[in-house]
C-alpha cells in the first residue's frame, strides 16, 4: 500500500522544484529588469522635475520681475548672463490730505516694508510720466486720511519731485545672473543667492537681445531631457517687456 | 511524512514575488500620476495667469458707478469663469482720476491664485470741471468788441440750456468749486500747457484719443437744428440737441463732435462736446452749450452764443453781441454724456505694475 502511493508521486518534487526554480528565475530576471528600469525612471524623473523646477523658478520669477516695468529703462542686459533691474517690492497710493507734519500719509502694500537704506521709489505723476524720486524716511502712524478711516498708513518723507506723485513704486536694484549652472540673484552689491539647483548649462544658457526689440531668455537645462543636448526652453519677451 | 513530503515553497516565493512585482506597478504608477499632476499644474498655473492678465488687459472702461468710489476701495467690476477658470475684474481709485485696474484668476485650490495689474487715467467730468481755472482757456489774443461778452459770473448747477434739476446731483460738488458761483473769465495757457500740435488737452486726452473717442463730422459749415418726428427726438447727424428747449424732446441729447478741420455754424444750436482741429466759427445766432475745444481760433460773430467753456490754441475774437457765458452744467452734462471719454487711458512710459 505504502510502496504503491510513493510509486504514484515519483519524480513530482524535482519537476515541482525545477519548475519553481525556472519560475523564480525568470520573475527574478523579470523584477531585476522593472527595478533597474525604474531606478533609471527615477532618476531621470527625479532630475527632470529638478530642472522643471528651475525652469519654473526662472519663468516666473523673471516674468514677474520683467512684466512690472520698462525694457531699457527699469530692467536691460548688461551682460549675456546678467540682467540688471528695478526690482519692485512694493506700491504705495498718497493720501491727497499731508499729515500734521507736512509729510505724506501713505497707504503700503507688498512684499515686505520699504527701506529707506536700500529702496527708491519710481513715482507716476498726474501727467501720467513716471519719475525717480527717493525715500528719505518713513514711520507707521496713527493719523488717517480724511474718508478712510480703517486702512493704517505709513508717514512717508519723499524728495521733492515726488510729492505729487499719485502712484509710488518703492524697488531696489538689484540683478539676475545665470552663473555656476544656477539662476542667482543679487540684491545692490551684495552676495550672488542661488535661486534654483545647479541644473542649467551655463555655455549654453544667457540673455539675449530679440530682433523685435524686446529680451529674450536663452535656458537650456543641462542633460534633462530625451535630446542627448539637454533641452531648452526659451521666454521671449516683447517691446512692452512682458514675457508670455 | 505526506505532510512533509507536501511542504513547496514555490507557491509562498511565487505570491511573494508577484506581490512585490504589484508593489512596483504601484509605485511606477503612482509616480506617473505624480508626474502628470505637476505637468497639469504647470498648465493650470499659465492658464490661470493668462485669464488674469485678459481680464486685466480688457477693462476698458469702468463702469459709472465706479467713479463714485472712495479713495483706495477695490470695486468689483464684474467676474465670471472660463474653461473652468473663476475670474474678476477689480477697480482702485488711486485718486486724480487714476486707477489701478487688477485682473485676479484661480483654477482650485491646487494652484495659487494669480492677479495682474495696470495703472491707467479714467475722465472725470467734476475733476475736469474743477481743473477749470477759467471759462476760456485761450493760446492766442483774445479781443472781445465792446458790446461782446465774456463771463464767469454763473458758475452755479442750475445754468442755462439744461433741465431742471438735470445737474442737481452735482449741486454740492459745483457749490465747493465755485464758491460764488464765479470762475474767472479768461486765462491765457503758456507754451508749456499745450500739446506740439492738434486741441489744446483734455486731462490726458489729446488729439488722436478725442478723435478715437467722439464721432467724426465733416469739415466745412453745417447748421445743427433739433430734429423731432411724432413728438421724439431722431437720430440724424445733423441734431445736436435742443438747448433751448432743455425739457423738450431734444433736450437731453448732446454730441460729441471731432471735426479735423475748419468748422463754421451757420446759426442753428447744438450741446455736448465739439472739438475741432482747426478754426471754429460760429455765425448767426448760433448756440452751443458744452465744452469747446479748437486747435486754431475761435470766432464768435453776430449773435452767436456759447455756454459752457472753452479751450482754444489760438486767438479768440467775440464779436459784436457774442457771448461766451461759463455754465458748469453744461459741460458736466457734456462730458458725462459720452461714456468713451472715460475710457480708460494707459502712461506711456509702462502701465503694469505688480499687484501684490
Amino acid at each position: 500500500m505504502r510502496s504503491g502511493w510513493i510509486r504514484g508521486r515519483r519524480g513530482a518534487s524535482a519537476v515541482e522544484v525545477l519548475v519553481v526554480l525556472l519560475l523564480t528565475a525568470a520573475l527574478a530576471q523579470g523584477a531585476w529588469a522593472v527595478m533597474a528600469a525604474q531606478r533609471r525612471s527615477a532618476e531621470l524623473l527625479m532630475r527632470r522635475g529638478e530642472s522643471l523646477a528651475g525652469e519654473r523658478i526662472v519663468r516666473s520669477v523673471l516674468r514677474a520681475e520683467t512684466s512690472a516695468g520698462r525694457p531699457d529703462l527699469d530692467w536691460r542686459i548688461s551682460a549675456d548672463d546678467v540682467l540688471s533691474l528695478r526690482a519692485f517690492r512694493a506700491w504705495g497710493v498718497p493720501c491727497p490730505i499731508a499729515s500734521a507734519g507736512g509729510d505724506l500719509l501713505v497707504r503700503v502694500r507688498g512684499m515686505r516694508k520699504p527701506d529707506p537704506g536700500k529702496d527708491s521709489l519710481l513715482v507716476l505723476g498726474s501727467d501720467g510720466e513716471w519719475l525717480v524720486g527717493t525715500l528719505d524716511d518713513r514711520r507707521s502712524t496713527d493719523e488717517r486720511c480724511p474718508g478712510v478711516t480703517s486702512t493704517p498708513l505709513e508717514e512717508w518723507t519723499v524728495s521733492t519731485e515726488a510729492r505729487d506723485g499719485v502712484l509710488f513704486r518703492v524697488f531696489e536694484s538689484g540683478s539676475y545672473h545665470l552663473e555656476d549652472a544656477t539662476f542667482r540673484y543679487r540684491r545692490g552689491r551684495a552676495g550672488r543667492q542661488p535661486l534654483t539647483p545647479p541644473v542649467l548649462d551655463p555655455s549654453a544658457s544667457g540673455f539675449e537681445e530679440l530682433a523685435d526689440g524686446g529680451v529674450g531668455l536663452r535656458i537650456v537645462l543641462d542633460g534633462a531631457g530625451p535630446a542627448a543636448d539637454g533641452w531648452g526652453r526659451r521666454l521671449r519677451g516683447n517691446g512692452g517687456g512682458r514675457l508670455p | 511524512m505526506r505532510i512533509h513530503e507536501r511542504t513547496g515553497a514555490a507557491l509562498p516565493l511565487v505570491v511573494l514575488l508577484l506581490l512585490a512585482l504589484t508593489l512596483l506597478g504601484y509605485g511606477a504608477l503612482a509616480v506617473g500620476t505624480a508626474e502628470r499632476a505637476a505637468a497639469r499644474a504647470g498648465a493650470d498655473q499659465l492658464r490661470t495667469r493668462l485669464v488674469a492678465e485678459g481680464a486685466a488687459r480688457s477693462i476698458h472702461r469702468l463702469p459709472t458707478d465706479s467713479l463714485d468710489a472712495g479713495l483706495w476701495s477695490w470695486r468689483r467690476i464684474d467676474g465670471g469663469e472660463i474653461g473652468g477658470i473663476r475670474f474678476r475684474r477689480e477697480a482702485l481709485a488711486l485718486g486724480g482720476e487714476w486707477w489701478v485696474v487688477r485682473g485676479w484668476a484661480r483654477v482650485d485650490a491646487s494652484v495659487p491664485p494669480h492677479a495682474e495689474a495696470r495703472v491707467g487715467w479714467s475722465l472725470d467730468p467734476v475733476a475736469r470741471l474743477g481743473d477749470r481755472a477759467a471759462v476760456l482757456a485761450h493760446g492766442g489774443d483774445l479781443t472781445v468788441a465792446e458790446d461782446g461778452e465774456l463771463s464767469g459770473s454763473d458758475m452755479d448747477a442750475e445754468g442755462t440750456g439744461a433741465p431742471p434739476n438735470a445737474c442737481a446731483p452735482y449741486r454740492r460738488v459745483v457749490d465747493s468749486l465755485f464758491p460764488g458761483d464765479r470762475l474767472p473769465s479768461a486765462r491765457r495757457m503758456s507754451g508749456d500747457e499745450l500739446p506740439d500740435g492738434g486741441v489744446p488737452l483734455l486731462g490726458l486726452l489729446g488729439t488722436e484719443d478725442l478723435e478715437g473717442r467722439l464721432d467724426p463730422v465733416t469739415p466745412g459749415s453745417i447748421t445743427p437744428v433739433p430734429v423731432m418726428r411724432l413728438g421724439r427726438c431722431q437720430d440724424v447727424p445733423s441734431n445736436w440737441g435742443s438747448p433751448t428747449d432743455p425739457s423738450g424732446p431734444c433736450g437731453a441729447r448732446r454730441v460729441g463732435a471731432y471735426v479735423a478741420g475748419d468748422l463754421t455754424l451757420e446759426g442753428g444750436e447744438g450741446q455736448g462736446v465739439l472739438v475741432v482741429d482747426g478754426h471754429l466759427r460760429m455765425e448767426g445766432d448760433a448756440l452751443f452749450a458744452g465744452l469747446v475745444l479748437a486747435g486754431d481760433s475761435l470766432t464768435l460773430t453776430d449773435d452767436a452764443r456759447l455756454l459752457g467753456a472753452a479751450s482754444v490754441r489760438g486767438p479768440v475774437r467775440v464779436g459784436a453781441r457774442g457771448r461766451i457765458d461759463g455754465r458748469a452744467c453744461s459741460i458736466l452734462l457734456g462730458l458725462a454724456d459720452r461714456l468713451a471719454l472715460r475710457d480708460l487711458v494707459h502712461p506711456r512710459t509702462g502701465s503694469w505694475i505688480r499687484p501684490f
